[in-house]
């Protein structure tokens, strides 16, 4: 938009000045060789005069003079005949010059001179001008004089260049403005743009500056309040979760106690009902939990976005290994085979928190370890391909078809193999959201043969 | 033994009462910060809730380190990691997020407890936790009866978490112990003995990592 405003304007502005340039050109030449031919003219004149007397009188004495002080003064060429065509004075210039000749024949046959092109200031061509001595209708010579242009040409080329000088200085100028107006009228769009994608990468209050246009103005007015409006909905929603789940931990915490307490006490009839009331407590207690973690997630973009401390780095290997060793004992229980992943040479820097990559982590082999089943492998792979760190946790258990695994991002979706197991659906969500708030991606694939594999995939940090 | 217990909530705490009361144990509950302050004397450990209604817990336990050593768990809704290390920093011996098991209460207790009555006697020589054998004096350390072999830095870090089993060590701790200085390098450096300590020990588990914080040698 700005390329073809800029053009539009400058177009514009460069056929005005065009416009005013090139008849004011035009008009100063002419100006300059109408001057040139009337002072050559008036010479012309006289000499015409001098002719026709030296013809009545019969003596060219004076005409001589005149002819000899006149190039000799000047230094042009003045060249006289009479009225049989007979040569009376010549100096600095022959008759046998290019059209010379012509010109005296015309003279003689009582013909006008008929004008000149207008000078230009490359014009060195020297101006040959003729006419007839004698009354009007008996002519008793010619006079040519050829005047050298090179002064009037320089002239011209002198008032060109202060034109031509003023024409571009206008154009400067005209250029300044349509570009300081192509900014005026753009940079508030930009400054849009920018918001927009700010809001859109979840900074909170992402407000942009009120300037250029009034509409424009307005339209900044608007996107500022709308921004604030989306922000305070969106805190509104999360503070609820994170408050509604934090307050139900002590109703919670209490009836957990009373319920461990009751262990032991019941009579072996209640035994079935109290094994499935603890297994829905603790469905409870990590449907709480994710809740919160997924609040806390949520929060995460827009925390980082306004802090302005360093990104920080963690070394993808090292929190592997620690995951890794604390999930062994479920995977064990589970009947899971968790093999560790070859080790590196060198630390694998990601951008990313130790905590949030430990929580994504936590996700993802919570997930295999539970969906996988007995006898399956849970493999943990990562690694760097360019600018990216990226972390594979692969099984080899039964997988999700392809419908379902486009869901498996989604808030509470679970798959319908699992709907009897406990779950909250809401780890992958969680664990997506940590991985944009970094400016990163989690992509769940199908493996091959069976089951699932989920690739984290983190900005690296150059080793 | 004697509980102390500080918590606003009715609910959890007349649960807390009764449960505690049936393991044979002797609560007494405060619902202020300033009672837990003045009841401390005779509790052989304290449960403190960290949201009570006359100021943060935090600040009751940053004023109860200054007076006593009294175990301290503190029991609370918060479990942002940022309330655990600050809770731990402050002089916690450890921080359960409710809602919270029994069994894990308990044995959480006993832990603080048991750790609080040995700070007075000497350090055990042997450490022994599960099937691992730690003899600090030896510097030796067997897993289900065979010798591994660890490096100098890698058995200073694992006699360091014995000496405190079952509770949080805070890096700098373990920093300042092994390394005698803590510089910011050193960190990084931790991390990678801590997973070839866990590595060679080949007992998954064994040390838990408390993010943020530091590690735990688990009983």
């Amino acid at each position: 938009m700005r390329a073809r405003l800029l053009l539009v304007l400058l177009g514009f502005s460069l056929a005005a000045v065009a416009a005013f340039a090139v008849p004011l050109l035009l008009s100063t030449s002419a100006e300059r060789t109408q001057r040139l031919v009337i002072d050559r003219t008036a010479d012309l004149d006289r000499f015409a005069t001098l002719t026709e007397q030296a013809d009545t009188s019969g003596d060219t004495g004076q005409l001589l003079a005149e002819a000899g002080r006149y190039t000799e003064l000047y230094g042009e060429g003045l060249l006289v005949v009479d009225g049989r065509g007979r040569l009376v004075v010549q100096a600095g210039i022959s008759e046998q010059d290019n059209g010379v000749r012509a010109l005296v024949d015309g003279a003689l046959r009582n013909q006008r001179w008929r004008g000149t092109p207008d000078l230009r200031p490359w014009s060195r061509e020297p101006l040959l001008l003729a006419r007839p001595a004698g009354t009007g209708t008996r002519v008793s010579g010619a006079v040519v004089l050829r005047a050298s242009v090179t002064s009037a040409a320089a002239d011209v080329a002198q008032r060109w260049a202060i034109i031509l000088a003023g024409a571009v200085a206008a154009a400067v100028v005209f250029a300044a403005v349509a570009s300081g107006l192509a900014r005026w009228v753009l940079r508030p769009l930009r400054e849009l743009e920018r918001g927009v994608h700010a809001v859109a990468s979840g900074e909170p209050r992402a407000h942009v500056e009120v300037r250029g246009p009034t509409e424009l103005r307005s339209l900044a007015g608007s996107f500022n309040l709308m921004s604030d409006a989306v922000t305070d909905s969106l805190e509104r929603q999360r503070r609820l979760i994170a408050e509604a789940s934090h307050q139900l931990r002590n109703p919670m915490a209490a009836l957990r106690l009373r319920v461990d307490g009751l262990e032991g006490a019941l009579n072996p009839g209640a035994e079935r009902s109290y094994r499935s009331v603890v297994g829905e407590v603790e469905r409870l207690e990590s449907l709480l939990d994710s809740l919160l973690a997924l609040a806390g997630a949520e929060n995460k973009a827009a925390t980082i976005a306004l802090s302005t401390e360093d990104t920080p780095s963690c070394d993808v290997a090292l929190v592997v290994a620690d995951r890794l060793d604390a999930w062994h004992a479920a995977a064990e229980h589970a009947g899971v085979h968790l093999p560790a992943p070859p080790p590196l040479e060198h630390p694998l820097l990601a951008e990313c928190e130790e905590g949030e990559l430990a929580q994504v982590l936590d996700v993802l082999l919570d997930n295999a370890i539970k969906y996988a089943g007995e006898g399956s492998t849970v493999r943990v792979l990562h690694g760097r391909s360019g600018a990216l760190v990226h972390l594979d946790v692969t099984d080899d258990g039964p997988g999700l078809s392809e419908d379902e695994v486009s869901l498996a991002t989604e808030r509470f979706w679970r798959s319908t193999q699992h709907q009897s197991s406990r779950g909250t659906g809401l780890g992958l969500a969680i664990a997506d959201q940590l991985a944009r708030a970094r400016h990163g991606t989690l992509t769940v694939a199908r493996a091959t043969p069976t089951g699932l594999s989920v690739r984290l995939e983190l900005p690296g940090v150059a080793t | 033994m004697r509980v102390l217990l500080v918590e606003d909530d009715d609910g959890v705490a007349q649960a807390l009462l009764e449960v505690l009361s049936a393991h044979g144990h002797t609560p007494t509950r405060v619902s202020r910060g300033s009672d837990a302050l003045i009841a401390h004397r005779g509790a052989d450990v304290v449960l403190l809730d960290l949201g009570l209604p006359d100021g943060d817990g935090m600040e009751v336990l940053r004023k109860l380190r200054q007076v006593a050593d009294t175990p301290v768990v503190v029991l609370t809704a918060r479990g942002d990691e940022r309330s655990v290390v600050r809770g731990l920093r402050l002089g916690a011996d450890d921080y359960l997020v409710k809602p919270v098991r029994l069994a894990e209460l308990l044995a959480r207790m006993d832990v603080v407890t048991r750790r609080a009555a040995a700070r007075g006697s000497s350090a055990d020589e042997v450490v022994r936790v599960s099937d691992v054998d730690i003899d600090v004096r030896a510097r030796s350390v067997t897993v289900g009866g065979e010798p591994i072999s660890l490096t100098a830095k890698e058995f200073d870090l694992l006699a360091v978490l014995a000496a405190r089993a079952g509770t949080a060590v805070s890096r700098q701790q373990l920093m300042d112990e092994v390394w005698g200085d803590a510089f910011v390098a050193v960190s990084r450096s931790l991390d990678v003995h801590m997973t070839q300590l866990r590595a060679k020990l080949g007992r998954p588990g064994l040390l838990t990592t408390i993010r943020g914080f530091g590690y735990r040698l688990e009983v």
